[in-house]
């Protein structure tokens, strides 16, 4: 039987258009049932809250997304509040599935002369479109018109892009973030005069082309004939809706939807591909840019000119005000306990100003550095955010987080007594047990200090633990992918072993051991190192005793061995020294540089392009989007696996000190990966230095290494 | 050539209307009914996604899916509206298309055409409303049916709307579930009478001259909803077809005041209908003053009038009665709902 999945289309517009279908992807069945909310926001929730364990994902539509404007996002606060519904499947918007789609399909309709927007280019609501607004401002900037006025206000004035309008606009966006989304929905007009009608009927007679959403399109169709004789450009369809505007007599329709996805059914919207991809390919959490590029299959040049619209776009007044008030307003309710909470510390001098009160000292002179450095060392840990919207998958529960951070850097924390640290760390514990959290993890260097967590689990009222299973888990699923994902190395037939050299630096590490037992159950050959020479011989007894099959050599330079290795794991606690010789490493190969701080800089990896360095052990929680209000110093949504583990134990309500100490036991990585994948909790797409590793860069790492090969064999 | 026995799959077979309907479609059809939790029924919950079952184990065994269900509250939310009224027939939508069920009767109601004018005459044909609803009841009905009118199904080969008038109790007993509509009036005047029945002048009573309420005994709309699935399935009917199960006349507010005054041994009591005065005066001194729900209140003052033409022609002129010829049974259903309670 094929596995089938269930989409729930929630529209927040009329329910008219109600609809059920199925198609096939990828040899899986999606069946997709569309509900329309009828304007109503209330209802739109309900819907989410009643059936979040009887679909595999909601597609949320016709509910205004980010509204990029003027390098601002506006973002309507009944937006964010359902996209942010607890719910423990994706809830999608499609909103880069559109922006992607759109810019991809207009530039090539323009492209290929089939549209000429110095004909004249009417935008009905621009508003909802704004990435086709941006794709043809730059160079037909005279010859757009927008009906914006008409549809929120009755107002049958033309406008076109200037800067009073702008002014205007922002002003407008303000305020509609106060008013109820329901009020604001432009429903058809019956009530406008005949006079306002037909002026704006006069005022679009010359303009060639009319680019809109049917849903937007049919709303004024009842009402206006501006459609007969034009160009419509469609940025999504649907049949019924399609007919509709038929009936007004266009000279044409033109699709901006990929033509692959109406295939698939002509009801289908962008939040529903956006559902039906991330199913597909098993992603709960929400895609970047280049991962939607890469399946879409967009030019890179399109993508470049979206990732200008989208990412140029900063917060706008109006959000961040949102977000403030939304965090006063959490300060003056009741605080809902935390189920666990997790301490970090500043990774980097830099990193000491991204704490609120510190930020003010940002511009000291560099002589100063020092000093400060040791002086907020010794200031006592503080709150420094919360993780909330953590949905397992599992439960369906949510679960919250206190996070706690340390202003001390690595450097300091190495210098100061353990002691201090501990008394700091252990203050944390009593803080968040008063709380209500029931576990506490440790990050970063908190857990290298001392004895790794033993001695503050002694004296801590709530189980603490290092988080490092899950750390070691996460990176060596990394680094499987990846190596799959690369395809140099080959599997033995005979042995069922990857024919190549598996290296792990920092071996007699905690992650460092378990990341080389790993490995040699999956490796031909096994190279360990590590600083200490009778360490290295005891571990590597014991994994000839786990792996007899597996081929394994120790050594204190890692350079010595560097040529030899495909794969290289790094997991050291270096501090500011280089461990092995960039340059010495043979092309094609695999780096997973576990350590904090990195091993490897940008600067190494630009240097070496035929290499593949990752930085891996991030992960992503479950839930639609889990929240968090500081800044981890790690992109998008995902969190160290180190969280990940203390979120998870307080998913399965196992509230015990899970990691301590030195030694990762196998036993315990096996268990927390299994709780992962129980729970949702999913390998983060995989990052090296300059962000996400894609498909293609790969590939190009690849024939670079190859290339390389060729000319110099290893 | 008769057409054989049709198998029906009946959704609200088990309230109020369905109760009088089911025994009627078991005369001439293979009834199923759809329920939450009576025993003996196809077990399914409209509200949830296409009722929380597998509508696709349904293909092939039915041909007519009768859609009743619904939440009749002039009170509820707009989300409880929502979900019962749309949604459920949402759910009776997707069900019907996918156990290929080809005809679709959906069972709508007046209230569809409470968002036009009172002087408003209500065709059959598609709904296009353009003033505000009176409540979420009324506005949740109005889209439901236009769901069922625009739905997109290869599965369909007839879609029958049939546009009920406010259900009132049976022509023989007058048995009623509970007070609605026109019920109220009688309690309104009750309480009037007990505290203002001293004043000398006529009585000064909420309504306007035009606007009539279409009353249909339950049983009597049980017979047409029945007899006209009958038909529709010996005829074979195709394409969507709406028909409004009302009387010609209906219930004007003066002829109901005048019966209820009879009713309650008041006959020789004058009144008079606060025609002139807005309606944002009348409607909250009547709930002031008689307790007088608003909402029902609504109907008395802007139901428009339905155009019922074409149901005449299909079941013969009188086939609705109008409400004096089944006064006295109303009232005795109204004296015995009250003395039991």
């Amino acid at each position: 039987m094929k596995p089938s999945y269930r989409i729930a289309n929630l529209s927040f517009g009329t329910s008219l258009w109600d609809s059920a279908y199925a198609f096939e992807f990828q040899g899986k069945r999606f069946e997709v049932q569309r509900f329309g909310a009828d304007f109503d926001i209330d209802v739109l929730r309900a819907m989410v809250t009643r059936w979040r364990h009887q679909v595999d994902a909601f597609a949320i539509s016709s509910l205004p997304a980010e509204i990029r404007f003027d390098d601002k996002t506006y973002v309507h606060r009944q937006t964010l509040e359902i996209m942010s519904t607890p719910s423990s499947v994706p809830l999608c918007n499609g909103t880069s599935v559109r922006e992607l789609a759109n810019v991809d399909g207009l530039s090539r309709l323009v492209n290929q002369g089939v549209v000429r927007p110095d004909h004249g280019v009417f935008f009905p609501n621009v508003l909802v479109n704004m990435e086709c607004l941006a794709c043809l401002k730059e160079k037909w900037r005279d010859h757009l018109y927008f009906g914006d006025a008409y549809v929120l206000a009755g107002i049958p004035v033309l406008a076109t892009p200037d800067s009073l309008l702008a002014t205007l606009t922002k002003a407008g966006l303000n305020l509609a973030n106060l008013l109820d989304l329901g009020s604001l929905a432009p429903r058809g007009r019956g009530g406008v005069s005949r006079a306002a009608r037909s002026a704006l009927l006069s005022q679009t007679r010359d303009l060639r082309y009319v680019i809109g959403d049917p849903a937007m399109l049919t709303l004024f169709g009842a009402d206006l004939d501006f459609f007969a004789g034009k160009d419509v450009i469609l940025s999504s369809c649907h049949p019924a809706m399609e007919e509709r505007i038929r009936r007004h007599n266009p000279g044409s329709i033109h699709h901006l939807m990929p033509k692959a996805f109406r295939d698939l059914s002509p009801h289908i919207s962008h939040p529903v591909i956006d559902a039906t991809l991330r199913l597909a390919l098993g992603k709960s959490a929400p895609l970047s840019l280049e991962e939607w590029q890469e399946i879409l299959d967009t030019q890179q040049a399109i993508t470049q000119q979206t990732r200008r619209f989208v990412i140029g776009a900063r917060p706008s007044i109006q959000a961040r005000l949102t977000a403030r008030a939304r965090n006063f307003g959490r300060k003056l309710g009741p605080e809902t306990p935390p189920d666990f909470a997790f301490v970090v510390h500043s990774l980097s001098y830099d990193h000491i100003f991204k704490a609120k009160p510190l930020h003010l000292l940002r511009n000291l002179p560099d002589g100063w550095h020092d000093g400060l450095e040791k002086t907020v060392a010794k200031l006592p840990g503080f709150v420094y955010g919360r993780a909330e919207k953590i949905i397992s998958r599992k439960t369906g529960r949510e679960v919250r987080g206190i996070i706690y951070a340390l202003a001390a850097t690595p450097k300091a924390m190495r210098e100061a007594p353990p002691e201090a640290i501990y008394a700091k760390i252990e203050r944390l514990c009593y803080d968040a047990a008063e709380r209500g959290a029931k576990v506490i993890g440790l990050g970063a260097y908190t857990k290298v200090v001392g004895d790794a967590g033993a001695t503050i689990n002694r004296n801590s009222p709530i189980p603490v633990t290092t988080g490092n299973s899950l750390s070691a888990s996460a990176t060596l699923w990394a680094a499987h992918d990846v190596v799959k994902r690369m395809g140099i190395l080959a599997i033995d037939p005979d042995t069922k072993r990857v024919n190549g050299v598996g290296a792990v630096i920092g071996a007699t590490g905690s992650i460092g051991k378990v990341s080389a037992k790993l490995l040699a159950m999956v490796f031909r050959k096994l190279v360990l190192v590590a600083p200490r020479m009778e360490r290295l011989e005891e571990l590597a007894a014991e994994i000839r005793g786990l792996a007899p099959a597996c081929e394994v050599t120790i050594s204190t330079d890692a350079n010595a061995v560097a040529r030899e290795c495909d794969l290289i794991v790094t997991a050291t606690s270096a501090f500011d020294q280089k461990i092995v010789d960039i340059d010495l490493l043979k092309p094609g190969c695999v780096v997973c540089d576990c350590s904090r701080p990195l091993d490897f800089t940008a600067e190494d990896a630009a240097r070496r392009p035929d290499l593949l360095i990752i930085e891996s052990g991030e992960v992503i929680l479950p839930g639609p989007q889990p929240q968090f209000d500081c800044d981890l110093g790690l992109p998008d949504h995902s969190v160290y696996a180190c969280l990940g583990e203390t979120a998870l134990l307080a998913m399965e309500d196992l509230y015990e000190p899970f990691t301590l100490g030195r030694e990762i036991e196998w036993e315990k990585v096996k268990r927390i990966y299994k709780l992962a994948i129980e729970h949702g909790v999913e390998l983060a797409a995989i990052r090296g230095h300059a962000g996400i590793v894609t498909d293609r860069e790969i590939a190009l790492t690849r024939e670079i290494a190859r290339a390389r090969r060729r000319a110099k064999p290893y | 050539m008769t057409a054989p026995r049709p198998r029906l799959l009946v959704s609200g077979g088990t309230g109020f209307l369905g109760d009088a309907v089911a025994p009627l479609l078991a005369h001439f059809a293979e009834v199923t009914l759809i329920s939450r939790d009576k025993p003996g029924c196809l077990k399914a919950d409209l509200t949830q996604i296409d009722g929380g079952i597998d509508a696709a184990d349904l293909r092939g065994r039915f041909d007519v899916f009768l859609h009743m269900a619904g939440l009749y509250d002039l009170r509820v939310t707009r989300v409880e509206a929502h979900a019962h009224n749309v949604v459920g027939t949402h759910s009776a939508l997707a069900i019907a298309q996918k156990a290929a069920i080809p005809h679709f009767v959906h069972i709508s109601t007046v209230a569809v055409g409470t968002s036009e004018t009172p002087n408003k005459i209500i065709r059959t044909g598609e709904l296009e409303p353009r003033g505000a609803f009176p409540d979420p009841y009324s506005e949740t009905k109005a889209a439901a049916e236009q769901m069922v009118r625009s739905w997109s199904s290869p599965e369909f080969k007839s879609k029958l709307i049939l546009r009920l008038g406010a259900l009132v109790g049976d022509r023989r007993e007058g048995k009623i579930l509970r007070i609605d509509g026109p019920y109220h009036a009688a309690e309104g005047l009750r309480r009037l009478l007990r505290t203002a029945g001293k004043f000398p002048g006529p009585l000064p009573l909420p309504g306007r001259d035009g606007p009539a309420m279409p009353l249909v005994p339950v049983d009597v709309c049980a017979d047409a909803i029945a007899r006209l699935i009958e038909l529709s399935w010996g005829e074979r009917w195709e394409g969507t077809r709406c028909l409004h199960l009302a009387p010609s006349r209906g219930l004007g507010a003066r002829e109901l005041y005048a019966s209820v005054l009879k009713y309650l041994g008041h006959e020789d009591r004058s009144f008079v209908l606060l025609s002139r005065l807005p309606d944002w005066l009348v409607k909250p001194a009547a709930e002031v003053i008689a307790r007088f729900p608003r909402e029902e209140l609504e109907y008395l003052l802007r139901m428009p009038k339905f155009d019922t033409n074409e149901t005449e022609a299909i079941l013969g002129p009188g086939w609705c009665p109008e409400f004096r010829e089944y006064e006295r049974a109303f009232w005795r259903g109204y004296e015995a709902f009250i003395s039991n309670s």
